[in-house]
Formats: structure tokens, C-alpha cells, sequence
């Protein structure tokens, strides 16, 4: 077959315009997370204490979340576009590093080493650490669907920065329901759970974003 | 690529036609720095050209649109490589006659054409009547007693079963 040839079919096919992946992605992937978050908040329930417990632990909670999710989203759209290396779009996580390593030596500042241990460790561990991955499961697929139409030449990162999004808006519902509020603890854990999900985004990404 | 970007079907078919000597050029550089034979150079030129097209939303239209087109290239390139070094084979007879041949026929080897035929019957049909004959979706509806609309859906979907298909054969061997 002639090159010629095949310009003359891709031609016939220029009215059938691909949406961008941002389109998609905005509005599916916030939907699904919605969904997860809400049907989670409605069985599990917020936390009783929320105001009660102080409302600054939830509050680191929720801003990290959203520090994940946003920083990690915008590296996955990014990276959607072929010419975009990995290393360029990953780097606003350095913002999440740096928020993880204030709010431990705040911490740490604050309280010393004495009894570390007994902030850094809770009940909630393995509860978090199953509850924020089944949380992200639903808008992680919402997302690696929609990056299926991106032309990413690095499937496993965007894999994996799709996982560490869809693990911050999960983190965003489950902050409403955990009671641990060590900021040890939530730095550590929630950190942990959010790259358990960008491991599963990563393998997914593997073999999903490839075109 | 603004322009065809916007729908017009006569700057598109002249923006892919000058894309190319450029994307051949690519791809001849790619496969010569790897140590390869140039046999499937137009086979790639094809399924790049594929790409370009079923991935042209991924342009930022504020990004100049060369080191876009060079990563899909390249992308089409290596993945074509990695089916080779897994085949572990160069096929010699192949290599000698594209050398041989005058540059510039743009005629692909007999992948492209295998893979349309497992196409059904009928997107074959659009697929052929489109590239071969030449004809407009309206033409080729006309003949096929199809309405345009249901002839560029047909073609659509054609064109992304292809790049299935490259992608799979990728990903099988």
C-alpha cells in the first residue's frame, strides 16, 4: 500500500475529532472518586469527633490529599503528550516530599523524640492502608481509561502518577473518617497507602497506556 | 496543523503530505543508529502516520509541533525495533530491495496490506475504496448505498481497529 494512499483515509476521517484528554479526564475521573467517597462517607460514616477532636489534624489530612491529587494529575496529563519525559512531569511531587518532611519535623520539633514510636504507630494502620487503596481503585480506573487516549511514551510513570492522584482524592474521603491524628502517623501511612496505589498504577499503566 | 486541526480537509492532506520526507528522514535515522536494515522504513512511516492521526488531540496546539512528531515517531520506531529483536532477525532479501529501490516511492511492504485484510468485508471495503479509488466518504456512501455519516463511523473505526492491530502484533511477539 501506498503512503499516498493511507493520507487519502486519514483525511476522510478528519471530521471525527478526538476530545483532549484534560476533557475526558476532568470530568470522569473526579466523578468516580465522588462516588467512591461518597458511597464510602454514607456506609463507614464521618468520624463522630470531628469538630470535637479538633479540627487541625483533619485539616492536614485533607491538605495533602489535595497536594497529592492535584500534583500528581497535573504530571499525568502531562505526560499524556508524547514529547514529555517522566522526569518533567514528576516533578511537582517534590512539593508533596517537601510538605511530608515540614509536617514531620514539625512534629518532631514540637514533641522531641521522646515516644515516637506511639505517634508514628495506631490501630488505624491497616485499616488505612486497605481502606485508601479500594477507595482509589474506582477513580484509578476512570483515569487510566481516560489516559488510554493520551499518546504517553512513559506508561509505567503515568501508570503510577494516575495511582498517586486517584490515592490523594481517596485520601480526601478517608481523612474524613480516620481517627488517628499524629501527624507522624498521617505522614507516614497515608504517604504509604497513596504509593501502594501508584505501584498498582504503575503495573496497570504497563500494560494499558501503551498505543 | 492549526488549520487541519480545525476541520479542513485540504490543509490536513498538504500538512501530511510534507510531514512525510520528514518522519521518513526519522525513522531512517532511528533504524541506521540501531544498526537495522531499512526494510520496514515505509511500513513505519505508515503506522506513524496512524498515530499522528489518531493521536493529534495529544498536540498542545501552544507547543511547536516538531518535537511532538519526532517522540511519536520514534515511539513507532522503537516499538517496531523491539518486535525485530524479539523475531531476532533481519530479513536480508527485504533489506537489499528496499536499498535497491528509487527513494521516495513510498510503497510499504506487504504488512500494512496483510493487516487490512482482517478488517470485515465491509470497513475493507471503505478502507480501499478510500485510498485506493481515491473517493470521499459521500462517494463511497453513495456506491455502498451507506448514508456519509455511517461511512466515516465505519472508516473511524477501521482506522483505530489498524492501530490496534500494530499495537497487538506489538505486543504478541
Amino acid at each position: 500500500m501506498r503512503t499516498d494512499d493511507i493520507i487519502d483515509v486519514l483525511v476522510q476521517d478528519l471530521p471525527n475529532q478526538p476530545k483532549p484528554v484534560s476533557t475526558i479526564l476532568l470530568r470522569w475521573w473526579p466523578a468516580a472518586a465522588t462516588l467512591a467517597g461518597a458511597g464510602f462517607l454514607v456506609i463507614m460514616g464521618v468520624r463522630p469527633d470531628l469538630v470535637a477532636a479538633g479540627l487541625a489534624p483533619t485539616l492536614l489530612k485533607l491538605m495533602l490529599g489535595a497536594l497529592i491529587a492535584l500534583t500528581a494529575i497535573a504530571g499525568a496529563l502531562d505526560l499524556s503528550r508524547p514529547e514529555v519525559q517522566a522526569s518533567i512531569a514528576s516533578k511537582w511531587l517534590l512539593a508533596v516530599a517537601a510538605f511530608l518532611g515540614l509536617v514531620v519535623a514539625t512534629d518532631l520539633l514540637r514533641h522531641g523524640l521522646d515516644a515516637w514510636w506511639a505517634r508514628l504507630f495506631g490501630k488505624g494502620i491497616v485499616t488505612c492502608l486497605t481502606l485508601v487503596p479500594s477507595l482509589a481503585a474506582l477513580p484509578l480506573i476512570a483515569c487510566l481509561t481516560a489516559l488510554r487516549r493520551g499518546a504517553t511514551t512513559e506508561p509505567v510513570a503515568a501508570g503510577a502518577l494516575a495511582g498517586l492522584a486517584s490515592a490523594g482524592l481517596a485520601i480526601l474521603a478517608y481523612g474524613l473518617f480516620c481517627n488517628e491524628d499524629s501527624p507522624l502517623f498521617i505522614a507516614t501511612w497515608y504517604s504509604l497507602a497513596a504509593l501502594i496505589v501508584g505501584l498498582a498504577g504503575a503495573a496497570l499503566g504497563r500494560a494499558l497506556l501503551r498505543w | 496543523m492549526r488549520l487541519a486541526l480545525d476541520g479542513d480537509q485540504i490543509a490536513y492532506k498538504a500538512l501530511l503530505a510534507a510531514l512525510v520526507p520528514h518522519v521518513r528522514g526519522r525513522v531512517r535515522h532511528v533504524l541506521a543508529r540501531s544498526g537495522r536494515g531499512q526494510a520496514e522504513v515505509e511500513d513505519i512511516v505508515q503506522e506513524t502516520l496512524l498515530a499522528v492521526h489518531l493521536k493529534r488531540a495529544t498536540w498542545d496546539r501552544s507547543m511547536p509541533l516538531t518535537p511532538w512528531l519526532n517522540a511519536v515517531t520514534r515511539h513507532k520506531t522503537i516499538d517496531l525495533l523491539r518486535r525485530m529483536g524479539a523475531r531476532g532477525e533481519v530479513d536480508l532479501d527485504d533489506a537489499v530491495e528496499t536499498l535497491a529501490a528509487p527513494d521516495g516511492g513510498g510503497e510499504s511492504q506487504l504488512d500494512v496490506q496483510r493487516m487490512l485484510s482482517a478488517l470485515d468485508g465491509r470497513k475493507r471495503q471503505i478502507v480501499e475504496q478510500v485510498s485506493l479509488a481515491g473517493r470521499s466518504a459521500a462517494e463511497v456512501g453513495g456506491q455502498l448505498g451507506m448514508s456519509e455519516g455511517a461511512v466515516r463511523v465505519a472508516l473511524h473505526r477501521a482506522l483505530k481497529q489498524l492501530g490496534r492491530t500494530f499495537k497487538g502484533r506489538a505486543d504478541a511477539d
